[in-house]
């Protein structure tokens, strides 16, 4: 099983081997690592917490409409939660596709919709010993599922 | 009197105290809007947040007229900053 959310550091090459296909002439591979400076301010660490039940369902319904959109051979995306250090990798995202064009904005959606749907908050620490939550995006009505 | 199940998320569990929350409430079925309400009144920290608070059952995202029935846990939700 894929498993999207991890505790542990994530592995670049486990997500190479199991999107592996003959059939994609293009490889698309998006990175976010930690910051040491955020909004004027020097982070000396980060935590990421998660609601789990839906930050795993909402990262695999991403990784489909990545697919279906764009129609790429696959879409592989994991987050990091729990305590990270500067430069440590937080999301990694693996796009296959026949041609690079298709790659290139499947991936470019993954990321950009992972930070507006999936319920992950990232809590930095700063140089002086303070912490601050850092400010969000809300979740919008568009990703109610059900209906009242 | 009934008690409701709640979940804290992000800098929610922060300004609350805590991840897991009750409330008490006089009964069930409670619209998700009323238990926000009431919520807000027993805990004053969290009410700068809540407007901006999504609500999800499970793992699905819940909209505020959504009925809660017993045994419902109520996760909330504040803005996210993944990635």
């Amino acid at each position: 099983m894929h498993e999207r959310i991890r505790r542990e550091p994530l592995s670049l090459d486990a997500l190479l081997t199991v999107t592996q296909s003959p059939a994609t002439g293009a490889l698309t591979i998006f990175a976010g690592t930690v910051r040491r400076h955020n909004g004027g301010r020097e982070v000396t660490a980060l935590e990421y917490s998660v609601y789990e039940p839906l930050a795993e369902r909402r990262l695999e319904e991403i990784e489909r409409e990545a697919e279906r959109r764009f129609g790429v051979t696959c879409c592989r995306i994991q987050h990091r939660v729990g305590p990270l250090d500067i430069g440590d990798t937080s999301v990694m995202i693996v796009v296959r596709a026949p041609h690079r064009a298709e790659a290139f904005a499947a991936a470019r959606y993954a990321i950009d919709t992972v930070k507006h749907t999936v319920p992950v908050w990232k809590r930095e620490t700063y140089a002086d010993g303070t912490q601050s939550y850092v400010k969000g995006c809300p979740l919008h009505e568009d990703e109610v599922t059900e209906h009242a | 009197m009934s008690t409701l199940k709640l979940q804290c998320c992000g800098m929610l569990e922060e300004a609350c105290g805590s991840f897991e929350r009750e409330l008490k409430v006089s009964g069930f079925p409670i619209r998700v809007q009323e238990a926000l309400t009431q919520f807000a009144e027993a805990n004053p920290a969290a009410r700068e947040y809540l407007p901006y608070v999504a609500c999800a059952v499970r793992d699905e995202i819940v909209v505020r007229n959504h009925t809660l029935n017993e045994g419902d846990t109520l996760v909330l939700l504040p803005p996210v900053s993944g990635g």
